[in-house]
């Protein structure tokens, strides 16, 4: 292949790659969300921020760690 | 040498290997259904993901210990609420933050001039929480707790005015005001 051909195409690609990237951008900034009112917005927020899974690992151990509860001699009488 | 062979185990052993007792419980299920509430008003109160997770984490710790003192009077999520409120505040160690009474967030959107009822736009979501902490910080305790509660669709006017101890009526008519004056500055912020 003639390499002046191949390096035009190179350079057209590259081009052809920025611009692309160029228009995703400015799609992406012009993909604004918009909420109605200021509920909808902090329920999004609120989507946005899960509870992270440690929380529950760390209950976990400390529940474990928890006394058992003596029941009470009414329960303890009746079997309830 | 002879491998150990491992006992079978039934599809509930094994779940109860990867799920703690609590978690397939009456508390499990409690929690699965109102962490993420929980989780969320202590975030954006205390504003600090870590100290969001410790507070869920103490929260629903304190109702484990005190489940037997629920009286059901209230529904469990007015509970978990009234505990993360309590909670929060004394993290704070704020005096304001149990005596929350303030008019001066109205000024934010009485002097602006042109309340504006358009959409709230936001183009960058990463930047968002961000945006959203800082507009409820400068709003006062009393409204940020207000808008944080009634951000939850299960929360009625009624129930917020028995945790922020004020009538129906009172919560409707502040919240009015909080949401302008959260508006107001949110635009401000962009």
């Amino acid at each position: 292949m003639n390499p002046e051909f191949s390096k035009l195409r190179h350079e057209q690609r590259t081009e052809a790659e920025q611009s692309h990237a160029q228009i995703q951008s400015q799609q992406s900034q012009a993909k604004a969300n918009e909420f109605a009112t200021v509920d909808e917005l902090l329920r999004f927020d609120s989507d946005q921020n899960p509870v992270p899974p440690e929380v529950a690992e760390r209950l976990n151990h400390s529940i474990a760690a928890e006394p058992k509860r003596e029941r009470s001699w009414f329960k303890r009488l009746f079997r309830s | 040498m002879q491998a150990a062979v491992m006992p079978e185990m039934s599809e509930q052993q094994m779940e109860a290997v990867v799920k703690p007792a609590w978690i397939s419980g009456e508390f499990g299920k409690i929690y699965e259904e109102h962490s993420q509430c929980i989780y969320y008003l202590a975030l954006r109160l205390l504003g600090d993901p870590t100290q969001a997770q410790d507070a869920t984490h103490d929260v629903f710790l304190k109702a484990f210990r005190k489940m037997d003192q629920f009286r059901g009077e209230a529904g469990i999520r007015t509970w978990l609420y009234r505990i993360t409120i309590n909670h929060c505040q004394n993290l704070q160690g704020s005096w304001h933050a149990r005596h929350m009474f303030s008019n001066a967030d109205d000024a934010v959107w009485e002097t602006a001039g042109t309340v504006s009822d358009d959409p709230l736009r936001v183009l960058e979501t990463k930047e968002l929480g961000q945006r959203i902490q800082q507009t409820l910080e400068k709003l006062s305790e009393e409204y940020r707790l207000l808008l944080l509660l009634v951000a939850d669709q299960e929360m009625s006017y009624d129930e917020i005015g028995k945790l922020t101890d004020q009538s129906a009526d009172a919560v409707r008519g502040k919240l009015h005001r909080a949401r302008k004056s959260f508006a107001a500055l949110f635009r401000k912020s962009a």
